[in-house]
């Protein structure tokens, strides 16, 4: 296998948009392709990430209409769903297609359009990304089954309601810098603590933001990267692991056992330690699903996980910052977009292009993309050209 | 309480078929007590479409073994981690447990 680097990004912002599902695709992909300084008759292979396309908006088969409206020919297109984490998966099979010799560049985009529906129906579209026949079918939505799970983990480690909301704070403090989150704009403790409930313990500012958009990635060998790009970023690490969604069958509920593989199996494939990583895009679905996500990549003992923004290691100026552009809370969360979403945000950080949410000298970044609840994980690792 | 309780995964139902819904192993009958206790639960205001709020839900770990997402009784109020439950009969939305 050969190295694999990111040579260019796209992003449209995140929010309520105006645009259609195939258009926010096409446009992000087109902004990749100039950022990448290529043509879209370059493109060898396109895979999409989305989650639900046909339940938002009614249409299906997009990964060939996003191809088309962004002019890539007749090249084979691919679209991956594995609930949140399908931009992810779109991410590891661009890696795979460069890393064999398939081919030599690849596309990826990852899509959603959500606002188009009414939260009831959103909440029932996003619950089929859990066990249907055991958990929607009892009324669970995703709030209520992270309720559940951030009910066991204060009770087992200790957790506390104000370590939780401290997620919220802090990564609107960081999504307030970034010109492309849906909502740029601080929220205090008191707001959190206070919101409106969803399913207790998690009020409204702990659930990550219903989104439009799109982000896409194009992928080269990193032996030619540096003729495409100034500042290329190689991948480091791709790796995927999986579990059962059904809390029911879990043994412990208070970790995912499919982060816990793919972060093992992505440190090791990079031969780097946690040390190492300068910041980290973490899927922060909800404010308790970041803390378990430290604790289960191994940044956090378990049970410790919620010290990370409460004392500031987490935050934008701390040891390993997390989530600088806004995360899923702040940034927004167009289901499909967000695991390309967050390699956007570590190019931007490993090339020092964030502006005022820059991580001063960042060379290693992580990204964790989980789909359900814990049923998928995607971690990438990539690093700066030096 | 009668179960039904996959013998490949595991996964135990309370309305009986051949086959598991999940993995597709045969099932096998078992009577249970119909008790257990909360493993984990949430009140969910903001719910599923078309289902009135505010309700209950809980992850009950049973006494024989194994858990299941179910219903706590409408009346119930806000229970803790480690109480006691009893199976009440199953809804629409599936298996209802009260509080002892």
């Amino acid at each position: 296998m050969r190295g694999v680097s990111v040579i260019g990004v796209g992003i449209t912002p995140f929010g309520v948009r105006a645009e259609s599902l195939v258009a926010l695709g096409a446009i992000a992909c087109r902004d990749a392709l100039e950022d990448a300084g290529l043509g879209p008759e370059r493109i060898e292979a396109f895979f999409l990430g989305n989650f639900a396309g046909q339940a938002f908006t009614g249409q299906n088969h997009i990964a060939p209409m996003v191809a088309h409206a962004a002019g890539l020919g007749a090249v084979p297109c691919t679209r991956l769903e594995g609930a949140c984490a399908s931009g992810g998966l779109a991410m590891r099979q661009g890696v795979l297609a460069v890393a064999s010799g398939q081919v030599d560049f690849a596309l990826i985009a990852g899509v959603e359009k959500m606002t188009c529906a009414e939260t009831d129906q959103t909440a029932s579209i996003l619950a089929a990304a859990g066990d249907v026949a055991v958990e929607a079918s009892v009324g669970s939505t995703f709030p209520a089954l992270f309720g559940l799970i951030a009910r066991r983990h204060m009770h087992e480690h200790g957790t506390t309601r104000e370590e939780i909301a401290h997620v919220a704070v802090k990564n609107h403090a960081h999504g307030k810098l970034n010109p492309n989150a849906h909502m740029q704009k601080d929220v205090t403790l008191p707001q959190v603590m206070d919101a409106r409930p969803v399913a207790e313990p998690l009020g409204l500012f702990d659930c990550s933001l219903i989104s439009d958009g799109a982000a896409a990635v194009v992928l080269c060998p990193s032996e030619t990267a540096s003729a495409h790009h100034e500042k290329p970023v190689e991948v480091l690490a791709s790796a995927q692991a999986s579990d059962s969604p059904a809390l029911s069958d879990k043994r412990d509920i208070t970790s995912f056992h499919a982060t816990q593989k793919a972060g093992e199996e992505a440190f090791s494939q990079a031969g780097l330690s946690r040390e190492d990583v300068d910041l980290a895009e973490i899927h922060d679905c909800f404010t308790m699903a970041e803390i378990i996500a430290l604790e289960d990549l191994g940044f956090f003992a378990k049970g410790e996980g919620g010290r990370g923004a409460v004392e500031g290691m987490t935050k934008l100026g701390g040891a390993m910052p997390v989530n600088t552009s806004g995360g899923l809370k702040s940034k927004g969360h167009p289901v499909g977009a967000t695991g390309v979403a967050q390699i956007h945000e570590l190019t931007l950080q490993l090339r020092g292009e964030a502006g005022a949410r820059q991580v001063p000298g960042a060379e290693v970044g992580l990204a964790h993309n989980l789909g359900g609840s814990g049923a998928t994980c995607a971690v990438h690792i990539l690093g700066a050209t030096a | 309480m009668e179960t039904f309780v996959c013998a490949g995964c595991g996964r135990i139902y309370l309305e009986g078929a051949e086959r598991c819904g999940h993995c597709g192993a045969e099932m096998e009958q078992r009577q249970a007590s119909g008790r257990g206790v909360v493993y984990s639960f949430s009140s969910v205001h903001m719910g599923a479409q078309g289902m009135p709020t505010p309700y209950l839900l809980a992850l009950v770990e049973l006494e024989e073994g194994g858990r299941i997402l179910a219903r706590l009784a409408d009346d119930a109020s806000e229970p803790s981690i480690g109480d006691k439950v009893v199976f009440s009969g199953l809804s629409d939305t599936g298996p209802v447990f009260r509080i002892l």
